[in-house]
């Protein structure tokens, strides 16, 4: 039973932290801080349920242990990349603001960070079960552009001086990376491919389940303070970029 | 007897019984690597913030 409550209670404590800090402004200066706490402590105990705790697989025996760390690196950054198309939308479409162009950025980077270490992961763990660490496949390829896309954006962010023209232009570069994310969420299934298929929990041991949860929400909550703090950093610059602190007083970073 | 012996050499490291054994090291590794990013990305993310406020005067 505390098998499937565990990271069930600590999703919804996670989410919880996050709707407050959304929707309250004043709780922004510490509820962050409880996530951190919260990421950390989940991060301290995820290897004792991931590699000893949770059982050998059938067939991949011990090596399949990386799922606890590759998939929610992949899963977080297909979380965060998506939320800067969206973002990159709302910024072309509805509202050109600073604090929108200034969250993609945070969440470009944070989702290159996730992605390009969580494919790495993939390649370490593609040795034992696949014999080679990268195999040119489509998964693997569409997973790889992903991350170069997305570099390119930051790095065209970094080329171009005047703030209006960087939002926009990156935006547009998100939207058009965009639809590599669709292919590589989808490659397994459009393509053949040696990358497994998604498998579902009704098909596998309820203690490996868990650990796997269990990853993913520690992954959330870090996911989000560094979203957070990145955004903020963005956020800070962009404003001193518009108007240098001297001309309207000093543009703070909220610790 | 010498195409047991063959048999035996040529046996993939990993396979036994069907399950793969061994391969501690590939998830040590995997973890070193997760370990390693998480960090360093969090201590780059605080040395940036840490400036930036240094830099506005922000106590």
């Amino acid at each position: 039973m505390w098998v499937k409550a565990l990271p069930l209670t600590l999703l919804a404590i996670a989410v919880g932290l996050i709707v407050c800090h959304l929707a309250v402004p004043k709780t922004r200066t510490w509820v962050w801080k409880v996530l951190a706490a919260q990421a950390v402590l989940m991060f301290l105990v995820q290897p004792y349920f991931a590699l000893t705790w949770a059982p050998r697989e059938v067939m991949m025996g011990d090596p399949y242990r990386i799922i606890y760390m590759h998939v929610p690196h992949m899963f977080m950054a297909f979380l965060a990349l998506p939320l800067n198309v969206i973002l990159s939308v709302w910024y072309l479409v509805v509202k050109k603001s600073w604090a929108v162009d200034a969250l993609s950025e945070a969440l470009a980077e944070v989702g290159v960070y996730l992605g390009g270490v969580g494919w790495l992961l993939g390649s370490i763990w593609a040795k034992p079960t696949w014999g080679v660490y990268f195999s040119p496949d489509p998964r693997l390829i569409t997973a790889g552009i992903m991350v170069f896309l997305y570099l390119g954006y930051l790095t065209l962010r970094r080329l171009i001086e005047d703030p209006e023209k960087r939002a926009t232009w990156s935006a547009v570069v998100s939207i058009l990376a965009g639809a590599d994310l669709v292919l590589t969420w989808f490659a397994t299934k459009m393509f053949r491919s040696i990358h497994q298929l998604p498998s579902s929990p009704d098909t596998v041991d309820a203690q490996i389940v868990m650990p796997f949860r269990f990853s993913l929400v520690a992954f959330l909550c870090f996911m989000f303070v560094l979203v957070w703090h990145r955004y903020r950093l963005a956020l800070a610059l962009r404003k001193n970029e518009i108007a240098p602190p001297e001309a309207v007083g000093q543009t703070q970073v909220i610790a | 007897m010498n195409t047991l012996l063959l048999a035996d050499e040529l046996k993939p490291i990993f396979i036994g019984g069907g399950q793969m054994q061994g391969g501690w090291e590939f998830v040590w590794t995997a973890y070193a690597v997760a370990w390693a990013g998480i960090i360093l990305y969090s201590l780059s993310l605080w040395l940036r913030v840490r400036g930036q406020r240094a830099k506005e005067g922000v106590k």
